[in-house]
């Protein structure tokens, strides 16, 4: 598995480097560090570069930690606005990279995201009277929208004993279902499926996924709850539940939730949500 | 030893019912009998002798097979009979096989949604409030031995405990039993009272039964706060309800598995 982690200087970036820290280490995730910048200078941000590094040390501290960093060696230029910072004698049996980038950030997150294909990106949201993403709030729920990968979106990295994700189409890939084994297991968390009804009830592909995914997550002993809803419900109820949830949308091609929740839905939502919004595709 | 007729068909809620009947057996030392119901009432055969022979023996076939492939997707180890395949009128035939072959459960799927009518319609039908032993309605697969004695001012717990009494009456051990006194008050958020007299009657029905240290909670709030507050438990136990409450709203909303007693 690759995570790519989009680091600014803020707190809330912390506490997605920490989520990230969890995550890789439970499945030995390559992880690349992304620190951003929104102005276009000559050289990364020596702040920026000295915070990921904290960062970085986070994913090294366990004893038995497949995440290694030696001594700091030097910042290389890979291209206009973008750099590597380079250490020395790093061995580690995982892969550990810090990469800065500057200029527009969904631009450059997009263009990382392109080169290296994550299977997740892991960034973090404040609250909205906070100074964030260089004055760009909106910008995790950009990248959840457009990025063709799994996003997760970390507001407080204490999460609440609960998972909530939504499923209105049969297309879940083997990998989402594993994060989600993931994000329950870390968090000691029982898990509620809210499946959306079709015009004629529960639709026979949507059915079947369902009886897939109880019996899956039952089998690893994962307490699993169930409720169908209409459509008009699903906004609301995740709403609800993401003031005490982590929140979870498949959001596949297939699905309609995009139609359901509207841009400014989705950032509401986001806003609304105290735990962490886990975008699955 | 007991033994209950559970409703199955190879689909979401008979999964669900399964894996939490399976859990129950186990703990109750319970046999089931899994019944397969094809609803002939709007398939009015007029074929008579080999056509008709050939259509039933085709249903009893099919009924077979779907309750063996369910049975081995969800590898349950509890004991179970061989399937009763029904073709009939629903209601009407499995009331009478609840009646003829005296089980002392009868289990089935129902998926969670939020339509508080299509609850109402199930609980009311022909089937529940004719059946002559208690109904389990499963909603969502839970543990059975953490169990909730739903009672508001019309409920007679006495009834409740007895059928309690029935299904878990050998174990004494493990089971964790609370008395959930539900009023019905407009607020935002849950609430609790102090405790009726009636209910420290019921506690010491409890203990009489051999269900020693149960607790008793009054629960006051609108019934879409105190389906929430309850989910926890496993199971819920209470009366049958015959006409729309608020307990019967409570029920509708509640995600847990219901065990429903006249």
């Amino acid at each position: 598995m690759k995570i790519l982690v989009a680091i600014d200087k803020e707190e809330y970036s912390r506490k997605a480097a920490a989520k990230a820290v969890q995550l890789a280490r439970n499945t030995w995730a390559d992880v690349t560090l992304l620190g951003l910048q929104d102005e276009r200078t000559s050289k990364p941000s020596i702040e920026l570069v000295e915070e990921m590094m904290v960062y970085g040390h986070l994913f090294t501290a366990q004893p038995d930690s497949p995440y290694s960093i030696g001594p700091f060696d030097r910042i290389e230029e890979l291209g206009p606005g973008r750099w590597m910072v380079r250490f020395l004698r790093s061995r580690g049996r995982k892969q550990l990279r810090f990469i800065v980038r500057a200029g527009n950030l969904l631009k450059q997150v997009m263009a990382q995201v392109e080169e290296e294909g994550p299977d997740m990106i892991i960034l973090g949201m404040g609250d909205r009277n906070e100074a964030q993403w260089g004055g760009y709030p909106d910008f995790p729920v950009r990248v959840a929208e457009k990025a063709p990968c799994t996003v997760l979106i970390v507001k407080e990295d204490k999460a609440p004993r609960k998972m909530v994700c939504c499923l209105d189409q049969d297309e879940i890939s083997q990998e989402s279902l594993e994060l989600i084994n993931q994000f329950v297991t870390i968090h000691d968390a029982e898990l509620t499926i809210l499946a959306v009804m079709g015009g004629n009830g529960l639709k026979e592909r949507v059915e079947a996924k369902l009886r897939e995914l109880v019996r899956y997550y039952t089998d690893l002993g994962i307490k699993t709850w169930i409720w169908i809803l209409e459509p008009k419900e699903l906004v609301r109820a995740v709403e609800a539940a993401s003031s005490n949830s982590i929140v979870g949308l498949w959001m596949g091609k297939r699905s309609f939730l995009h139609a359901l929740f509207s841009k400014n839905q989705m950032e509401e939502l986001v806003e609304a949500a105290r735990s962490m919004v886990l975008i699955l595709k | 030893m007991l033994s209950s007729l559970i409703n199955l068909r190879e689909d979401l809620k008979s999964s669900i019912a399964l894996r939490f009947a399976d859990r129950l057996a186990l703990l109750t030392d319970m046999i089931l009998r899994p019944v397969y119901v094809e609803d002939a009432s709007d398939k009015f055969q007029s074929g008579t002798g080999w056509v008709r022979r050939s259509w039933l023996q085709g249903i009893e076939e099919s009924g077979r097979d779907e309750i063996a492939r369910l049975l081995k997707t969800e590898k349950v180890r509890c004991r179970l009979l061989s399937p009763l395949i029904i073709v009939g009128d629903p209601e009407k035939e499995l009331l009478y096989h609840l009646n003829r072959d005296e089980y002392s459960l009868y289990i089935e799927g129902y998926l969670n949604v939020s339509d508080k009518e299509a609850f109402k319609k199930r609980v009311t039908s022909k089937l529940y409030s004719e059946s002559p032993c208690p109904v389990l309605m499963v909603k969502n697969i839970t543990s059975p031995s953490d169990i909730l004695l739903l009672i508001d001012e019309s409920s007679r717990p006495e009834r409740i405990i007895f059928r309690l009494f029935t299904i878990f009456g050998k174990i004494k051990d493990g089971l964790d039993i609370t008395l959930v006194r539900y009023v019905y008050k407009e607020q935002d958020k849950v609430s609790f009272g102090p405790m009726e007299e009636e209910d420290r009657d019921a506690l010491e029905l409890l203990e009489g039964a051999g269900y020693v240290g149960a607790e008793s909670l009054v629960v006051q709030g609108p019934p879409e706060h105190v389906a929430e507050y309850i989910r926890d438990h496993g199971l819920v136990a209470a009366e049958m309800p015959a006409r729309h409450t608020p307990r019967m709203e409570l029920l509708a909303l509640a995600s847990n598995p219901l065990l429903l007693c006249r």
